[in-house]
């Protein structure tokens, strides 16, 4: 054979390639969102993934976004476990109104949800699956926002807690329907009462093992900056790994690690550690790739009711929010703010379908085709927007920093 | 530091009785245009009464790091019995607290705790801290937002980026004096005991994540505004509204606001502002530089020969900004020059005998208690910068210094 040196036809993109040519993407598409001036970066990113991927030009394949699945558990992890670290425990504890904000808002929209599948004939069990999972605002989204514009103020504050509040209710109630599901596919009773307990209880147990080994690490390496960033991230991606092989969830783990991080030992704490510029590199891929994994041939057969569901959503945010915000002495601005900051409903919501896709088998619809569809189309609109709503929100509350 | 510093001394509250403000009378001749009087006529007010105003820290609890949240603290407590002692400062990750006008420690004192205690709570409720301290150890400068109100706006746009370096935080104090005449002898007199003020304040050792080996950092900052400094010397009243008619004529400056200098009278209250203290880390202890303040000002004036003369003046100021820097650099082990006798003598035996000379007027005013523990400070060494130093040692940790800043300025 002659040419051998050359490389075979047809070219295989390697995860390298793949990685590279992914950032540089996202890179050109966060830039042309910036120009817009009301975009944020990370709806440049997934518009770019969205036309690269296979609802566009599949450029990303299903299969390659499969390899880069990796990337994208990391910035989740990432995400998470920054949310976690954000929560301040005593605050929420005395400041009751807020409390009482997350778990009002949390379950007036799984409330609301539920009556809307079911008005729209879809059964009962599966009607609160879907309703629980419309709980959850993304993380992703939010703290992605707040911090491209770099926002910091009570409203992003409140956003934050809330976003964790409802995250964690959304994680409980879907977990407990587990039973319900899996008893209506006729699987063993104890493993329908086991998994949601092997599920909450794991998670948060190996969440609170590894902030120990954080601790002590943390504590013996010097407490440099550099060396406290690696040993956190190193914990994290760890931590993503290990959730992922114990069959765990991965939100719990790192929102419990996150949680502890910042909550326990409350006078000699974790260093806070920015993640900076090495994150940005994970968030760029989970946005890109988020965008390619959006499929908008299901969203026109269900585009009216998927209206319906973000409008319905945000009305039940929006309510228990403004109702309580005088309470927390919110001006009505902050409250409009606050409640438009919840709009995303995003990745981890899609992440709790198909998780439930995933443990019962592909064979048996999780959700009925039309609740889950629904879903999807629901969390393909709000991921165009939802980083728009929360960019305004947050430059509405005037916490936006000018200098960006 | 100061800039809407200048109005904000709160005389919404003033204690009638501890103030007697008066307004100068003129002599009126009928039929005769009344003249009108001059901008910097000098109000006379009680002398000794004092006043204390504190810049503050706000801090992000999770981050430690400033947070920009002034605006939003005012805002929540509007309405709060406590309202009319804050206002906004240049940038929004301060705010000022100002007491109310006092003739005595003991009263001065329960004010400034009370204004402190409320001003915590609400700050737990927002989920933000309140930190004394001159300057922040770590914030970066270009992250600071300018507080917009049009003044500021306008300091910003004059400044550049001093004004964003302006985010450090000084105590300032005004005694009361009769008149012009005593607030001019007053500020030249004060001069030479500005480095124990200095010294016993500082609390800005770390600046930008360094430590900057001064104990006060934050006034480093403030010298490089051109107008930084101190007054003219000039000892008549009248001679300081030519001063100043001719700085204004010239387009020098447009209001007394422009000065920046050490030691400033303020003829709208009738007093001599004190602005070279760092915030320090506690209320008690600005309650005690404050005493100090009034318990000198009572030795100065009760004789002018313990004071500055005309003659003597400018020899008050050959050694100033180097005793001010040594005071800045060393803290309480600062070496002070004193030109008439030619030496140098360390400036914690300086202040233990100038405390000596005041115990009369102590006792009459009721600081004693003040300047003792004042005494045992500077014996012992431990102002606000050798505690950070001493927590950072311990943990290593800057984020963790703040914190435990503003646990101590809770307490």
């Amino acid at each position: 054979m002659f040419f051998d040196f050359l490389p075979t036809f047809p070219l295989k993109l390697s995860e390298f390639l793949l990685f590279g040519l992914v950032l540089l993407a996202g890179l050109v598409g966060g830039r042309l969102a910036a120009l817009t001036r009301v975009m944020p970066v990370i709806t440049g990113y997934i518009l770019v993934g969205f036309i690269c991927g296979p609802g566009g030009f599949n450029l990303i394949t299903e299969s390659l976004l499969g390899d880069m699945r990796v990337f994208v558990d990391i910035s989740l992890g990432l995400i998470l476990f920054d949310l976690g670290r954000r929560i301040d425990l005593r605050w929420l504890a005395s400041e009751k109104w807020l409390l009482m904000t997350g778990l009002v808002e949390s379950a007036l929209t799984f409330a609301l949800l539920t009556l809307l599948f079911v008005a729209f004939d879809v059964p009962f069990i599966q009607a609160a699956v879907a309703g629980a999972v419309g709980v959850a605002t993304s993380a992703a989204v939010v703290m992605r926002v707040a911090s491209d514009v770099g926002s910091e103020g009570p409203v992003t504050r409140r956003a934050f807690s809330l976003v964790a509040i409802n995250n964690m209710v959304a994680l409980l109630l879907f977990t407990s329907l587990l039973p319900f599901v899996h008893l209506e596919n006729r699987i063993v009773f104890a493993d329908a009462l086991l998994h949601p307990l092997y599920l909450i209880a794991g998670s948060v147990l190996l969440g609170a093992v590894l902030f120990q080994l954080l601790v002590t690490m943390s504590r013996w390496l010097k407490r440099t900056n550099t060396e406290q960033f690696i040993l956190q991230l190193a914990m994290i991606v760890a931590a993503v790994g290990l959730a992922a092989m114990l069959k765990l969830s991965v939100l719990l783990t790192l929102l419990t690690l996150g949680l502890m991080a910042r909550n326990v030992h409350p006078h000699r704490r974790l260093p806070v550690v920015e993640f900076g510029d090495v994150a940005q590199l994970f968030f760029v891929v989970l946005f890109v790739m988020t965008g390619a994994g959006l499929k908008l041939g299901d969203f026109s057969t269900v585009a009216w009711l998927a209206f319906v569901f973000v409008i319905v959503r945000f009305v039940a945010k929006a309510l228990p929010i403004f109702a309580f915000g005088t309470l927390s002495k919110l001006s009505l601005r902050q409250s409009a703010a606050l409640s438009l900051s919840l709009t995303p409903l995003a990745g981890l919501a899609a992440g709790m379908t198909f998780m439930l896709g995933d443990m019962l088998g592909s064979n048996t619809p999780a959700l009925s085709s039309l609740a889950g569809t629904v879903l999807l189309a629901s969390v393909t609109l709000m991921q165009l927007v939802g980083p728009v709503a929360a960019r305004f929100a947050f430059t509405y509350a005037n916490e936006a920093d000018p200098n960006t | 530091m100061n800039h809407e510093t200048d109005d904000s001394l709160n005389t919404d509250t003033v204690n009638v009785e501890n103030t007697a403000i008066a307004v100068i009378e003129r002599p009126r001749v009928v039929g005769m245009p009344v003249p009108a009087p001059h901008p910097l006529a000098f109000t006379s007010s009680t002398p000794l009464t004092m006043g204390v105003e504190l810049e503050l820290q706000l801090i992000n609890v999770e981050t430690q790091n400033l947070t920009t949240e002034a605006d939003d603290l005012l805002r929540r407590i509007a309405k709060h019995k406590i309202a009319p002692n804050l206002k906004p400062e240049i940038t929004q990750s301060m705010i000022e607290v100002n007491s109310s006008v006092h003739a005595r420690f003991d009263t001065l004192q329960p004010e400034m705790r009370e204004i402190r205690d409320a001003l915590v709570k609400e700050a737990k409720r927002m989920n933000i801290g309140i930190c004394g301290g001159g300057s922040h150890p770590f914030q970066k400068w270009n992250e600071r937002r300018i507080y917009p109100t049009d003044r500021f706006l306008a300091v910003a746009e004059k400044y550049g980026y001093l004004a964003k370096q302006f985010t450090v935080f000084g105590q300032h104090v005004h005694i009361g004096v009769a008149n012009g005449d005593d607030a001019m002898y007053l500020c030249h007199s004060f001069a030479r005991y500005v480095p124990h003020f200095v010294a016993l304040a500082a609390s800005s050792p770390f600046y930008q994540d360094t430590d900057t080996s001064f104990d006060s950092s934050r006034l480093s900052i403030v010298n490089a505004f051109p107008l930084a400094g101190h007054a003219p010397e000039v000892f008549q009243w009248e001679q300081f509204i030519k001063y100043f008619d001719k700085m204004q004529a010239a387009g020098v400056v447009e209001t007394m606001k422009d000065f920046y200098w050490d030691i400033r009278p303020k003829p709208e209250y009738g007093t001599v502002e004190l602005r070279i203290c760092d915030t320090p880390l506690t209320v008690d202890h600005a309650c005690d530089l404050a005493a100090y303040a009034q318990t000198l000002a009572a030795w100065l004036l009760d004789d002018r020969r313990r004071g500055v003369s005309e003659a003597s003046v400018m020899d008050l100021y050959l050694p100033y900004a180097v005793n001010r820097f040594q005071a800045c650099r060393y803290g309480i082990q600062a070496e002070l020059i004193e030109v008439e006798t030619a030496t140098r003598k360390p400036m914690a035996e300086d202040f233990i005998n100038t405390v000596a000379k005041l115990q009369w007027y102590a006792a009459q005013l009721g600081t004693g208690e003040s300047l003792q523990r004042l005494s045992r400070l500077t014996l012992s060494g431990n102002n606000g910068s050798l505690w950070l130093r001493e927590q950072l040692k311990d943990c290593e940790s800057m984020w963790e210094v703040v914190e435990r800043a503003t646990a101590l300025w809770a307490t």
